[in-house]
């Protein structure tokens, strides 16, 4: 009995994690205390050195908190931060829908272009959704929206912001796939585009066959001369655009680093908030405890599974959990990849995106590299980013899935009175069936994530 | 067995539980816990603006580097990841005390306040508390061997004194005991010394992920 525990402590390791992880204690401190607790039974089965804990905290050092990439996670977040509290972002809304309102949805359209460009730096999934639906959705309601294709519209278009750079999970992700931040972006540029392309057709679609579902705006609506619409989109649209090209663009490009153009962000978004007069002490304030907290909060989990992912190499879990595999016969590589998008699918329900890429991809990315796609891909070395979007794209979808996806939950909470949960289920259904053709598009046709990243050479 | 001889770092625990006992004795353990979330709140709103200096730092690197002027811009990079350091060693232990840590509670959230806590009590005791003190046990010789040294940067153009700032990274590891240490007192006074829930103002149970 004894050895078998000894022989599969990695594999009792992951699965009673699971189990405290429910219990609702913080994840960082269950991360931590289960590799503290393992690495202690491991010592008493004479499997685990329990002086080697010491390497944790060089490992917390070296790793984490000296790693100059990382840096430009609380850059990111503080951009997100202040364009929100500075109302920049809410100005960027109005001054997209004046500009479609001449279009079939244009309202939708506009919403979900919004959520394109700005709930990308905004970075965690709650936030950019509460965000638009409290923004968007009493507008698009008060427009006459038919109200599932409203709270589609919102929670695809928030949650969009968790793949299309440069949020911060792809940040995380590329840490933990030793793959490039930049390359990572890239990569998950086109398959953000495809996705928010394929939304619009949709809602194109549907505010055409159906125009009661989504009415035009009426024409009195918004500025009425040239003058002023011009001054509108000057103030509103234009400054963000420049913003994101300058962002991506220094990145792509290779002018900066990741850390650098997330400074570039700060100061220009900064800049906005100055020219619309909306820069004071409270808002610069506000926008950095916002900051902050999102940020330790990030980090200690990271110290956490630091501990745990520690612990479980060395307990010698890679081989374990590949063991495992075979034995359920999860052997070749399609097979390995389906079981892990199935599996990063369902962690999706209960977990936020920073436990799953804390947990799963240290685990399972080893797993997925002994294998070899090269004659799908063309060359072994683009598997990681390729690999990565896959996973993002994955867990964008989960969020948005009924009945358990954590985004419906948000916009259920901010929901004006008179929508009930099935009528936000029913108003996914089409948004993840246009998840799912993209997820497999990304999948069938790797050129969709690769070409971006090949052209920018960031890959060689 | 680790040993549990008397390092530095249990000899302040130590101290500090006597100190945490005597304030507990005197102003009672809510107003005690009050007293450390307000040190931590201070520490953390004041490292907050870090996020500026970042920002600024950041922005001459690149300007510098664009420039071509003649100035080591490995400072510049080596600074930026050490205020990051500072910024989030200020604020985890805050963080724990404003509950902004994320919990995954799709199955205990229809559970009673009573049993929350006794969660939140056992998951310190048994998982938190043991992380942090063996991290805390060994990070102790890990800055004093940098500080004996006089540790600075691998870079030879590098910032000096880097035993500062891995010492700002332990004090950070002792914030979050401290932040533990908080929670901690407020819940022994409601489940054991019958305050009530409002009293004790526990901040548990669904966290808002607000960013």
């Amino acid at each position: 009995m004894l050895e078998f525990i000894a022989d599969n402590l990695a594999l009792i390791m992951f699965i009673a994690m699971f189990f405290f992880i429910f219990c609702g204690f913080p994840v960082a401190f269950v991360m931590g205390g289960m590799g503290l607790a393992f690495g202690y039974i491991g010592w008493l089965l004479g499997v685990f050195p329990f002086t080697s804990m010491s390497n944790v905290i060089l490992r917390m050092w070296g790793g984490v908190a000296a790693d100059p990439v990382l840096v430009s996670i609380p850059m990111f977040i503080f951009m997100g931060s202040i364009l929100e509290r500075s109302g920049s972002a809410k100005d960027m809304l109005s001054a997209t829908e004046i500009l479609l309102k001449r279009l079939p949805g244009g309202l939708a359209i506009a919403v979900m272009v919004m959520g394109t460009i700005l709930a990308a730096p905004i970075g965690v999934v709650g936030a950019a959704v509460v965000l638009l639906s409290l923004i968007a959705l009493p507008q698009m309601l008060e427009a006459g929206y038919d109200k599932q294709l409203a709270i589609g519209t919102v929670a695809s278009a928030g949650t969009l912001g968790i793949l299309i750079p440069p949020a911060i999970m792809l940040v995380v992700m590329a840490e933990m796939l030793n793959t490039s931040a930049g390359a990572l972006f890239a990569a998950a540029t086109m398959p953000g585009f495809l996705l928010s392309g394929l939304y619009l057709l949709y809602i194109f679609g549907v505010a055409i066959i159906w125009p009661h579902k989504a009415p035009k705006l009426p024409a009195h609506f918004g500025p009425q001369t040239r003058e002023e619409f011009w001054r509108t989109m000057w103030k509103g649209l234009f400054p963000m655009t420049f913003l994101m090209v300058v962002v991506l663009g220094s990145i792509f490009a290779g002018f900066a680093t990741a850390t650098e153009s997330a400074g570039v962000g700060v100061l220009g978004s900064f800049i906005i908030a100055a020219i619309n007069g909306r820069f004071n002490l409270s808002m610069v304030n506000d926008s950095i405890r916002s900051a902050c907290r999102a940020n330790a909060m990030v980090f200690l989990i990271f110290f956490g599974a630091t501990c745990f992912s520690y612990v479980f190499r060395t307990l010698g879990g890679d081989d374990a959990m590949l063991a495992a595999l075979k034995y359920f016969g999860v052997d070749s590589k399609w097979e390995v990849l389906f079981f892990l998008m199935v599996l990063v699918f369902l962690l999706g329900f209960p977990f936020e995106w920073i436990e799953i890429c804390l947990i799963v991809l240290p685990v399972f990315a080893p797993i997925l590299l002994k294998f070899d796609f090269s004659d799908h891909l063309g060359n072994a070395a683009y598997l990681m980013p390729w690999f990565g979007t896959l996973v993002a794209v994955n867990l964008q979808t989960s969020f948005m899935t009924p009945p358990f996806g954590a985004t419906l939950f948000y916009i259920k909470g901010t929901v004006p009175k008179g929508i009930t949960m099935s009528d936000v289920y029913k108003g996914m259904y089409p948004f993840v069936a246009m998840q799912i053709i993209g997820l497999l598009l990304c999948i069938y046709f790797p050129s969709i994530v690769l070409w971006l990243p090949k052209w920018a050479g960031m890959l060689d | 067995m680790p040993a549990l001889s008397m390092s530095v770092p249990w000899m302040i625990v130590s101290g500090l539980s006597l100190l945490c006992l005597l304030s507990c004795l005197t102003v009672g353990p809510i107003r005690s816990s009050d007293g450390i979330k307000w040190i931590l709140e201070k520490i953390a709103h004041t490292t907050g603006w870090c996020l500026m200096i970042l920002m600024c730092v950041t922005c001459m690197d690149i300007v510098f580097r664009k420039l071509q002027l003649p100035i080591a811009l490995t400072q510049f990079q080596e600074a930026e990841w050490h205020l990051h350091t500072i910024i989030f060693s200020g604020w985890m232990g805050y963080n724990y005390t404003v509950n902004a840590h994320p919990r995954v509670d799709s199955y205990t959230e229809t559970l009673g306040f009573r049993a929350k806590a006794w969660i939140e009590f056992l998951g310190i005791l048994c998982l938190a508390l043991p992380f942090i003190m063996v991290m805390l046990e060994h990070g102790w010789p890990w800055v004093q061997q940098s500080f004996l040294q006089n540790e600075s940067s691998e870079n030879v153009t590098g910032l000096p004194y880097r035993w500062a700032i891995k010492g700002a990274f332990f004090i950070g590891i002792w914030l979050v005991f401290l932040g533990i240490l908080s929670v901690f007192l407020r819940l022994i006074a409601f489940l054991f010394l019958g305050r009530s829930a409002e009293d004790a103002d526990i901040q548990i149970g669904h966290s808002e992920m607000e960013a």
